[in-house]
């Protein structure tokens, strides 16, 4: 059994310029232990997706529709307080900008211990040591010390390591990583990717990792999904992505990647993001693709397998208009 | 500025903010009582009606009289045009020194902005009234006193918003551009810094009009601003706590409830502004 | 150790100001055209007992002389002249009157934290519901009225009316005599001496007064609370505190309360300068026997040297609380320097 699935899952913004569907009918899977690499634009809304796992979407927006069944019960359904219960012990979630997310007046240690208290149920003369091994485990030198740091003490780097410690302090099953390398420095970045392995490889946390740099999560995710428009277009193992993509979009993403090797032009995706408050009817990438044609701009495509654990939402898969 | 709102944007706003279209209101009839009290107010406030002393509010009297027998509407209505008065000189005198002296500090920089500034800060600190006080024991109780000790405490304010809009404006390419170009620092200062500094300080001068009558008929209550028996608010009351154990609460009634009106006004106008004028500020 | 040098550093910072406010009244006394003399001791005086009141307020000494002599005398012993009203040193007087207007600074002030920073609290915590707007509602009302209006508004409602509270001729009815002297604070010392009778009278006679102070205190505090507390229930570490599970109530007091109270410290040394102001008002409505009636009947009589004593008074006791709430803040906030 999967460990997560998420089935037409919509989610909505109710703002003062109208509703903005940023998610319309999301479907997805991961299996435990698994890194699966949620890769689009701004606006795509994969962070959206996120949140809506840990149903803590921010206001305006609200849950509207769908399932998101982990380990077979659906999550949507669940009262508020088992959901509560579940949060940060089975599913966890780091963010963005480790120094802001951390309490300025909290100091690391004690923040990790209330961590390990109410989520780890741990007793409290035991969690200073458990703070001290889980800082080591995510590799901060010196950690007895670091027990005593507050957050703007630390670096970036070091936040987000702390982070990553208090998420996994509960030994959850899946971990939601936001863009948790954006703001690094690079050889940071390459880090804290290690680190993502490696909790895989040691607990077997599986992971998704919501970022826009697709190179990032090639490096780390097992299988990717590319997204756009609040749906995935497609969804493959990491090399057969790279080898052989099938939607316009990932192959627009791919070729703009700057190489190393070649000079010259780098082709852009012509157009700009969409509007999610009136989509356009149809393909919601057809706009901007060099292969629309009229069938796109009238249905939305559905998933079509290109192989067992393969799919892109295009009809180009299905007309076999494919160069 | 305004060209930029749609019209259809402010009325979303007032209809978000009813508070803000109260405000406006309460504001535009003290005004209109200020400016058409010769015409609206039935007796002349000074008049003393010697067989009427201290009567309740009746027909004739609409908000009684008081000690000496003058009609406390008239007195009220009269009150409001030397009140406003003062209040809309002291926020202009307040609001022109204060920018000028801001931006000027901004602009030239350097030690003279630093000393400049520290002195606002403390100006700013120091509890007002008691500031008040001082300038109005320096320079004797009257309405000009009661001007300047308004305008002087909030000089501050104004001076530090125009510091910082200049600040930061100061480095945006399109002034550089104009100094390149070579146009004289003060038409960069009034064309192009002064329009974006427009709405905080629009906001400000709202609030600072409603604070600063408050301060007026403070100081005047004491006996330290607009002289007895003059119409000002502040002046009624006082004559309201002398007559006070007589129980003729019509004598502060009146005049504290206008105070306090003119004053919830102008707050939600301001507070109102700030909303619609800079959605980004968040107040709620 | 560290603790006094930033108390050192801060307090080294804030000489200057008192210098400085000290030099203005100085100032403010005698640049006008006229002598101080004169206006205080009026025009039945002879000119030769003019002129040797002059010689001994020094005001045939260069300014700066003047200055230099007064801080001397202040810093040596503590002298501030003698009152033209009182006949008293001022330094005494000050000291008399001080107790009665600390005691309703301290009730006023009390009363508006302790009711001012639940109401923001709760607002912020149950945002736009009917508690929240009525709350609103009545910050903004509070902050509108005058204090000294609402001081007369409540004493006709309840003492003429209702005659729940004493009149207001002062902290005590005049048959009985206060406390034996401690603190200066007829409550305290009543509590102390065991005179319950004299400290319900103290306490009701302070009722009236504290609430007007408080109520325009109040506003500006609640205000500040729920915006503090609205910013920190919306802020990152609060969200990613929520994804970890953390119960609420952990999160509302470890992690939105505590970092609310920042800004609310922050604002609370220009509260108090207002309440300052206010308590002018309040004591001259109520016929309160404290500082702010002194410094005004100085005023109104151009009594130089007391209102130099005032306002150095007044300036001394701003400074410190604003050093106090300096201390407050740095001791909750890590990431201000000590």
């Amino acid at each position: 059994m999967s460990l997560l699935e998420v089935r037409g899952l919509k989610t909505y913004f109710y703002t003062r310029q109208g509703i903005v569907k940023v998610l319309d009918g999301l479907d997805f899977r991961l299996e435990p232990a698994q890194i699966l690499g949620l890769v689009g634009e701004t606006g795509s809304g994969k962070s959206v997706t996120g949140f809506s796992i840990l149903r803590l979407v921010p206001r305006p927006g609200r849950i509207v529709g769908g399932e998101v069944v982990f380990e077979g019960g659906d999550l949507l359904r669940l009262p508020e307080p088992q959901m509560a219960a579940l949060r940060g012990r089975d599913i966890a979630m780091i963010f963005q900008n480790p120094r802001t997310a951390l309490n300025p007046l909290i100091p690391v240690g004690r923040f990790l211990e209330h961590v390990l208290r109410f989520r780890a149920g741990l007793p409290r003369n035991q969690t200073r040591d458990e703070a001290v091994r889980l800082l080591s485990a995510v590799h901060i030198p010196d950690p007895e010390r670091r027990l005593a740091s507050y957050p703007h003490q630390l670096s970036g780097g070091m936040a987000q390591r702390v982070m990553i410690a208090a998420a996994i302090a509960a030994r959850p099953k899946l971990l939601i990583a936001d863009e948790p390398t954006t703001g690094l420095d690079v050889t940071v970045q390459a880090q804290i990717m290690r680190l993502l392995r490696e909790l895989r490889d040691k607990i077997g946390t599986a992971q998704i990792l919501i970022t826009h740099d697709l190179g990032l999560a090639s490096e780390v995710c097992d299988v990717i999904a590319v997204m756009y428009a609040g749906d995935i277009v497609e969804f493959a193992p990491t090399r057969t992505l790279f080898a052989t993509p099938q939607h316009p979009y990932t192959q627009g993403l791919l070729a703009s990647r700057p190489k190393l090797a070649e000079i010259g032009e780098i082709p852009a995706i012509f157009g700009s993001a969409p509007d999610l408050v009136n989509p356009t009817r149809g393909c919601r990438f057809h706009p901007r693709c060099s292969y629309a044609f009229d069938r796109c701009r009238m249905e939305r495509p559905k998933p079509v397998n290109v192989s067992p654990d393969h799919y892109a939402t295009c009809f180009l898969l299905t007309e076999g208009k494919h160069a | 500025m305004f060209k930029r709102l749609a019209r259809s944007e402010i009325v979303y706003h007032i209809r978000q903010n009813p508070a803000t279209l109260l405000g406006l209101s309460i504001v535009a009839l003290m005004v209109v009582l200020a400016i058409f009290a010769p015409w609206i107010a039935p007796y002349d406030p000074l008049e003393k009606h010697y067989d009427h002393v201290s009567e309740p509010p009746s027909s004739q009297f609409w908000m009684g009289t008081d000690q000496f027998g003058q009609d406390i509407f008239s007195r009220v209505v009269w009150a409001a045009r030397l009140d406003l008065f003062i209040a809309a000189t002291a926020v202009m005198i307040s609001l022109v020194v204060g920018s000028l002296l801001g931006a000027l500090s901004g602009y030239l920089g350097g030690w003279l902005d630093e000393i400049l500034m520290r002195f606002m800060d403390i100006l700013q600190a120091f509890p007002s009234l008691i500031l008040a006080m001082g300038i109005a024991y320096a320079l004797g109780p009257g309405v000009f006193t009661v001007i300047i000790a308004t305008s002087a405490v909030n000089i501050p304010g104004y001076a530090r918003l125009m510091r910082s809009t200049l600040l930061s404006e100061k480095q945006r390419t399109y002034v550089l551009a104009a100094r390149a170009v070579g146009n004289p620092p003060w038409r960069i200062l009034f064309r192009h810094l002064f329009p974006n500094a427009l709405t905080p300080v629009l906001v400000n001068a709202t609030l600072h009009f409603g604070w600063a009558i408050l301060e007026a008929a403070s100081l005047s209550f004491l006996g330290l601003g607009v002289a007895i028996p003059n119409a000002e608010w502040g002046v009624m009351i006082n004559m309201g706590l002398q007559d006070f154990w007589q129980g003729h609460w019509w004598t502060y009634t009146f005049p504290g409830l206008f105070i306090a009106l003119t004053v919830l006004g102008s707050n939600l106008l301001g507070d109102g502004l700030s909303d619609i004028l800079d959605p980004r500020r968040s107040h709620r | 150790m560290r603790v006094l040098r930033f108390i050192l550093r801060r307090l080294a910072l804030l000489v200057p100001v008192l210098l400085s406010t000290l030099f203005i009244a100085f100032f403010l006394t005698r640049i006008l055209p006229g002598n101080p003399i004169d206006r205080v001791a009026g025009p039945y005086i002879s000119q030769e007992k003019r002129e040797a009141m002059k010689r001994e307020a020094r005001l045939d000494l260069p300014f700066y002389q003047q200055f230099y002599l007064y801080i001397a005398d202040l810093v040596t012993k503590g002298d501030m002249g003698t009152s033209y009203t009182t006949a008293q040193p001022v330094s005494r007087d000050l000291l008399q009157r001080f107790p009665a207007t600390f005691e309703l600074v301290f009730h006023g002030m009390f009363l508006a934290v302790a009711v001012a920073i639940p109401f923001g609290f709760l607002s912020a915590l149950y945002k736009d519901s009917p508690v929240d707007h009525a709350s609103r509602v009545i910050a903004v009302v509070g902050v509108s009225v005058p204090v000294f209006w609402l001081g007369l508004v409540l004493l006709y409602v309840f003492f003429l009316k209702l005659q729940w509270v004493p009149p207001p001729i002062g902290r005590l009815p005049p048959i009985m005599s206060p406390p034996p002297h401690v603190t200066g604070l007829y409550t305290l010392d009543a509590v102390l001496a065991g005179q319950w009778d004299v400290f319900r009278a103290a306490l009701s006679a302070l009722v009236l007064p504290s609430i007007s102070l408080a109520l325009t205190a109040m506003a500006p505090l609640a205000r500040m609370t729920r915006a503090a507390m609205v910013e920190a229930l919306e802020s990152e570490y609060v969200r990613a505190a929520r994804a970890l599970g953390l119960p609420p109530r952990v999160i509302v007091w470890d992690y939105a309360f505590r970092n609310a109270v920042i800004p609310v410290l922050t604002i609370f040394t220009g509260v108090f300068g207002y309440a300052l102001g206010g308590v002018v008002l309040v004591e001259f409505v109520f016929s309160w026997p404290g500082l702010g009636l002194y410094t005004l009947h100085a005023i109104l009589s151009s009594d130089f040297t007391a209102i130099q004593g005032a306002i150095l008074l007044v300036t001394t006791a701003y400074v410190l609380i604003y050093l106090l709430l300096d201390l407050a803040v740095a001791a909750i906030d890590p990431r201000v320097e000590v």
